[in-house]
């Protein structure tokens, strides 16, 4: 048995020394088949799904491969059942093609078929279909091909889509190399994706995701419908691509809440097309307002699910994903890998952070002790109160003052979710405090400000801190309050805090307040940060060290 | 003569050798030991013994057997020879048919008749007709018993015999000298079957191809004109109605059928099954994975088993709710918790503790302390030597529910055999196949119940229902890996333990005595643990997720578990810095601490009663009073002290000692504990076969017939048994009346003349000629038969 830095368990995850010698071998070579799932100090964690082994089958993996693979690089024997159910589920996909037919159009087609047989006597998919051309081969009314190829993913029969993609209008895009180059990962996704045809890319935070997405556009040169979650994503994306590439002002529209622009690169968010009135989305025109050559889904894993609905009906155009993760809280990567297409790109985050591209902050969990009355007011306060009472603990604002102090002369960030607390929090460190009745002017200035190093600390609500971009900071604390669920909490960590320019890495403070709910909170995002490859310490008040 | 005594004298005549060889292949024949040749005949006749010899015989031996049994007259002068049986056997010469002979006679089986034409002629044993069944070589019953029993039949030979001469078919030769329609239709089979084909309408040749294989089908009786075929045979009496629904051939037709012979063709030897291959390397992947997947979880079912023993239930065996506990603790599926208490009782890992009826696990640790390559050989030697069926568990009950892990009901005594027999068939299939290097044959169960049924065709029905469940728990014990045998199951096979043990111990890899920890709090095993490292981390982390390494989840809740136990903060601490591979990081070090830190904040301890003053000196003097001793008197705080005594013997005590207590509110008598019910043990016991014929066993044997070279007179209650049965068979066959002595319901003896009908589970149906009624007399009443000379009736 070969001495390898994988262990595969039966229960379908595979874990991956880190510090083997063959471990950055390993990792790409099981990168293309298993989905990363938690990435701590020594050990990492992949899980094997049947999405990730037919993302493995899309992207020309067969079950020969990935087998070897493991076997090569597994440490012990690897669970035969495990090995029988892996060739079982890739021979599963590609087995039925959607194919354009010269003469029927769209088609759907089998090698196979039982399996043909199988779907159409599916009661639901029996209505997407037109006539049985021959044994092999059905015709399939072409505003179906999204519903049938999630209805055919459910089934566990995922279709190959080899019918291609309409032109759209052309528009000349460029990127605009100047004193920049496009790194060669990103290079190498947008490459992938576009030989793929359609599909996500998946880079972890500040790898430089919209980059991938000017350089799609580069590629196709024609006009682009880009999806982002918010507005304020929505003017990172225009200015990222005013800067980057040949695209001026007058060529990209903005089409969110406030402004209405169609352009010929057209910026749209989650929020506008989901809107409904009268049981009716007023803006979905959009969708067909231009004959778009290509469509980029930011922030893939918050897709909502009316924009599944209506990526169904656009699977003739060319459509690229961008994501940092594939795992959905809600469950429904199905959706993504049958709509949007399937994974071309995967870099292991640890690779980008070894070329120096990224790095993650350190976490510090500082606890603090409640004083005995608010202990005991504790013990006594209904459920509902609990939380409050903990995370406004007036403990915690000497803490943060004590933090201050430590990180004098660094942009730093106070976060929280009570407007009391915040307030005292203000008045005692002398900073300015931004929340949601800031007005839009004001907190423009104050960021600029801050941008600007004018301003060291800010205090910030929770409220001010999901609607406005936040610019970057070295230290962050956080008094109250999660930061968005968890999978939001580590994407604004890493957007939000970036390096010192001595290199040393961003800090970022949690104050908990010891053996109530904000431990208990705390200790679930001990978990995740840690399982995301963030450094982790706890202190004891107590034990801040002063400057 | 009797054909017992014949037997005995048979048995006789033969060497040392050949007895050994009897002894040995028929060691029950033996077991207990019988007094002379007269009991060893009457025991080989027995119809159980003869049922468990047949068992042994492979394919062509059966066949020839039943040919055999087919052809011989009993009553005639002299038995079948290899020339008499080659006409009824396809394309076998007479010499190829002899060591058949030899061998079934060597088994005592057939016993030899007088020599014919210079060769030796043979007899079948009058309990072969019974053992083989109603269906022997799978021919249909005679017609002339058909007819006996099918008053209605006798009609349709006559009329059948009419139609098939009117359709120009020749009727039976006149020097036949037939004297029944019976024999007529047989006579007209043999001679005329094309002809009779001829007539018939078309697909009827299909029909009786069918059931000259197996001679009773199912046909529901419809309307005439339903099946041209059926009723085209049945109105020529070639087939007759059972019942509403079902049909048999006759023999005679089926023997037209086969072309006048009984067995159409004699399979001399085994099938090759044509088989796929696997990689070797795969091979040895899946089982070595597997056997330390087993040896793992087996492990861990014991900590948990040790930690609440498994209850049973009252009608025997471990009850779904305790099987999906099991299921939920270890993390596997239901099916798999069966197999491995299966195991674990096997291996006597787990007890039955017949106080609470509950699965313990077994108190010697020495499962522990083995090494994995040790721990395996127990479980496999075990595994095969047991008459257990672990892959009945979870089966249909003919009663209705499932049968439940370690019940009886499965239990199969012949399980050990046929794990051999499986082995052995393994390893020859395996030896046979040829494959491109690399790679080893995929032996999957039809083949290897289709090669065990060649060796053991009468064990056809248990191999079926046995040998899928045995090759998953093969699959799971390494001795095959992806449905390949392994050079485990190899070695196992030729019972070459210790080379197993040696190749297991080269291949499993050395335990590991080291962890990562990772500040996601948890700590990652890369491999299997020393069993003592593995036992204290699991004391401070809970573990988590299922295959070779496992890992295992700090929390403060799993480290005050550690607390519990009497751990401190620095011995864990540096029991982690021991054993870690990596630094122990800061957070799982803080929440050491901090746990161990808080930890007894709250103290519980045993109390069953307090005494409470505000008068501390009082409680003082209470303390150092020598008379209180007994009462287990601690002072808890300035005004309290608790007792290990019940608040009334307290109060009682204390008032003996010159004090007035006052007993204070919910001060109530302590409830009795209950005694356990102490129901006898539900379950099996799991034991292993105790009938195993030594060398000395036979050595005594050998002396014992010996020293009575010759039957005596009235030698053992057995043998006559044997021959008073033996003789109603007779009697039965040739319809002649016995003289019956018997014991009545009322114990009285009688002698009565009978005429006895048949012979059947422990009952005799006799004929009384003077009341001329039946009557049934149980065999155990009767005392003894003798025939009545020349007394031959036709009842």
């Amino acid at each position: 048995m070969p001495n390898g830095p994988l262990i595969v368990q039966s229960d379908k995850t595979i874990l991956l020394e880190v510090d083997h010698e063959q471990a950055t071998e390993a990792r790409h070579a099981i990168a293309a088949f298993a989905e990363l799932e938690r990435a701590p100090e020594h050990v990492h964690s992949y899980r094997l799904t049947p999405l990730g082994l037919w993302n493995a089958r899309a992207a020309g993996l067969d079950a020969e491969q990935v087998l070897d693979t493991l076997l090569k690089y597994s440490r012990f024997p690897v669970p035969h059942a495990l090995l029988v159910d892996i060739e079982e589920t890739m021979s599963r996909y590609g087995r039925l093609r959607l194919e354009k037919d010269a003469q029927h159009g769209l088609v759907l087609r089998t090698t196979d078929y039982p399996v043909l047989e199988e779907v159409l006597h599916a009661k639901k998919i029996e209505p997407l279909l037109g006539p049985r051309i021959d044994g092999e081969t059905v015709v399939v009314h072409s505003s179906q091909r999204g519903q049938l190829k999630q209805l055919l993913l459910k089934l566990g029969w995922p279709a190959e889509d080899l019918a291609g993609y309409v032109d759209g209008t052309p528009h000349p895009i460029m990127l605009n190399e100047d004193g920049w180059t496009l790194r060669p990962y990103q290079k190498l996704a947008t490459e992938n994706f576009w030989a793929g045809g359609s599909g996500v890319v998946v880079l972890p935070c500040g790898a430089g995701k919209t980059l991938v997405g000017a350089a799609a556009m580069a590629t196709s040169s024609t006009t682009t419908l880009i999806l982002v979650t918010n507005t304020v994503s929505a003017r990172q994306w225009k200015d990222e691509l005013l800067k980057r590439t040949s695209l001026t002002e007058e060529e990209i529209g903005e089409y969110s809440g406030s402004v209405k622009e169609v352009r010929p690169v057209t910026i749209a968010t989650y929020q506008v097309l989901t809107l409904r009135r009268g049981g009716l989305y007023p803006h979905l025109e959009l969708l067909d307002a231009n004959d778009w050559g290509l469509i980029v889904y930011d922030e893939v894993h918050l897709l909502p699910a009316p924009i599944f609905r209506m990526t169904a009906d656009l699977q003739a155009r060319r459509r690229l994903g961008l994501t940092a993760t594939l795992v959905r809280e809600d469950g429904r990567e199905g959706e993504v890998f049958s709509l949007i297409g399937p994974k071309r790109y995967d870099a292991p985050w640890k690779d980008i952070e070894a070329q120096g591209y990224i790095a993650p902050a350190d976490c510090v969990e500082v606890r603090v002790d409640l004083p005995r009355d608010e202990r005991v007011a504790y013990a006594m306060a209904d459920d509902g109160d609990k939380y409050r009472l903990c995370a406004t603990s007036e403990t915690k604002t000497s803490v943060v003052e004590k933090l201050v102090a430590a990180h004098k002369g660094e942009q730093l960030l106070v976060i929280g979710q009570y407007i009391d607390q915040l307030d005292e929090l203000g008045a005692r460190l002398d900073a300015p405090i931004i929340k949601g009745e800031t007005s839009v002017k004001e907190r423009q200035r104050l960021f600029n400000a801050f941008r600007a190093g004018e301003l060291n600390t800010l205090v910030v609500s929770k409220v001010a801190n999901f609607s406005i971009d936040l610019p970057e900071a070295s230290v962050a604390i956080q008094v109250s309050g999660s930061f968005g669920s968890r999978q939001e909490e580590a994407q604004r960590l890493g957007r939000l805090l970036r390096p010192k320019s001595d290199g040393r890495a961003a800090r970022f403070y949690t104050v908990v307040a010891r053996d109530t709910l904000d431990q208990d909170f705390a200790a679930k995002r001990q978990r995740f940060l840690a399982e995301q490859g963030y450094a982790y310490t706890i202190l004891d008040a107590a034990d801040i060290p002063t400057p | 003569m009797s054909a017992i005594r014949a037997l005995a004298e048979d048995l006789a005549s033969r060497s040392d050798a050949e007895l050994r060889k009897l002894m040995a292949a028929r060691p029950d024949v033996v077991l207990p030991p019988v007094p002379d040749f007269a009991a060893l005949a009457a025991r080989a006749s027995t119809r159980v013994s003869v049922q468990r010899a047949l068992e042994g015989l492979n394919a062509p031996q059966l066949m020839v057997l039943e040919a055999v049994a087919l052809t011989t007259d009993l009553d005639g002068p002299a038995g079948s020879t290899s020339t008499t049986l080659k006409r009824a056997i396809a394309s076998m010469t007479a010499k190829a048919l002899e060591p058949y002979l030899s061998q079934l006679h060597g088994l005592a089986l057939l016993r030899t008749g007088p020599v014919v034409k210079s060769r030796p002629s043979f007899f079948p044993l009058e309990t072969l007709h019974d053992a083989l069944g109603p269906y022997p070589a799978g021919l249909g019953r005679p017609m002339a018993a058909l007819a006996r029993q099918y008053p209605g039949y006798v009609e349709r030979i006559r009329s059948g015999l009419e139609l098939l001469q009117a359709a120009g078919v020749p009727g039976p030769t006149d020097n036949s000298g037939t004297d029944s329609d019976a024999e007529a239709l047989a006579a007209v089979l043999e001679s005329s079957w094309p002809r009779i084909l001829e007539t018939a309408p078309e697909r009827t040749w299909d029909l009786v191809r069918k059931l000259s294989v197996s001679p009773v089908g199912s046909a529901k009786s419809g309307p005439p004109g339903t099946s041209a075929p059926l009723d085209w045979l049945l109105d020529r009496g070639l087939l007759i109605r059972l019942d509403a629904n079902h049909v048999e051939l006759p023999r005679e037709v089926g023997i037209a059928a086969r072309g006048g012979l009984i067995i159409p063709s004699l399979p001399v030897s085994p099938p090759v099954p044509q088989l796929t291959s696997v990689r070797i390397s795969l091979r040895d992947n899946a089982a070595f994975g597997a056997i330390a997947e087993t040896l793992r979880i087996l492990t861990e079912l014991l900590g948990s088993v040790q930690a609440s023993p498994v209850a049973t239930l009252r009608t025997g065996g471990v009850g779904v709710r305790e099987i999906r506990r099991l299921a939920e603790a270890l993390r596997i599926d239901r099916a798999q918790v069966g197999w491995l208490l299966e195991l674990a009782a096997l291996a006597r890992l787990i007890v039955l503790d017949p106080d609470s009826s509950r699965w313990m696990a077994a108190a010697d640790g020495s499962w522990h302390l083995a090494e994995r390559d040790e721990q395996w050989s127990r479980l496999v030697r075990t595994w095969l030597d047991s008459e257990r069926a672990p892959s009945l568990v979870g089966g249909q009950l003919s009663t209705g529910g499932a049968v439940n892990a370690l019940s009886s009901e499965a239990t199969r005594t012949d399980a050990p055999a046929v794990r051999r027999r499986i082995l052995s068939a393994a390893t020859a299939l395996s030896a046979e196949a040829t494959h491109d290097d690399g790679r080893a044959c995929v032996l999957d169960a039809p083949s290897l119940i289709e090669r065990l049924t060649w060796h053991q065709p009468r064990l056809r029905r248990r191999f079926t229902r046995l040998v899928p469940g045995m090759i998953d728990e093969m699959g799971h014990l390494g001795l095959l890996g992806s449905g390949a045998l392994t050079e485990l199951g190899a070695a196992i096979a030729g019972d070459r333990f210790d080379d197993a043990e040696a190749l297991l111990r080269d291949a499993l890899p050395e335990p590991l005595t080291h962890f990562m920890l990772q500040a996601d709090l948890t700590a990652v095993a890369p491999g299997y643990l020393e069993p003592h490292v593995a036992r204290e981390l699991s004391l401070l982390a809970s573990a988590e997720g299922q295959g070779p390494a496992t890992v295992y989840r700090f929390s403060a809740q799993s480290v005050r578990g550690a607390l519990d136990e009497g751990q401190d903060a620095a011995g864990i601490l540096s029991f982690l810095e021991r054993h870690s591979a990596t630094e122990v990081p800061q957070p799982l070090r803080y929440l050491v601490e901090d746990t161990a830190s808080r930890y007894g904040s709250l103290r519980v301890g045993p109390a069953f009663s307090y005494v409470r003053s505000d008068d501390d000196d009082a409680l003082t003097a209470l303390l150092a009073d020598p008379g209180a001793a007994a009462l287990g008197l601690v002072r808890l705080a300035p005004t309290v002290v608790a007792a290990q005594a019940t608040p009334s013997e307290l109060a009682a005590a204390l008032r003996e000692l010159g004090y007035s207590p006052a007993l204070e509110g919910g001060a109530a008598p302590r409830q009795g504990a209950r005694a356990g019910t102490g129901s006898a043990p539900s379950s099996s016991a799991v034991r292993t076969n105790p009938w195993v014929l030594t060398e000395d066993d036979v050595e005594a044997q050998m002396g014992v017939l010996r020293g009575s070279a010759r039957p005596g007179p009235g030698a053992g209650a057995e043998s006559e048994a044997m021959i008073g049965l033996e003789t109603l068979r007779t009697a039965i066959r040739t319809k002649r009346a016995v003289r019956m002595g018997f014991a009545d319901s009322a114990g009285n003896s009688t002698r009565q003349v009978f005429v006895p009908l048949s012979v059947h589970a422990g009952r005799v149906r006799v004929f009384d000629p003077e009341k001329e009624t039946e009557r049934v007399i149980s065999v155990h009443r009767i005392m003894d038969v003798e025939t009545v000379e020349g007394a031959s009736t036709d009842a």
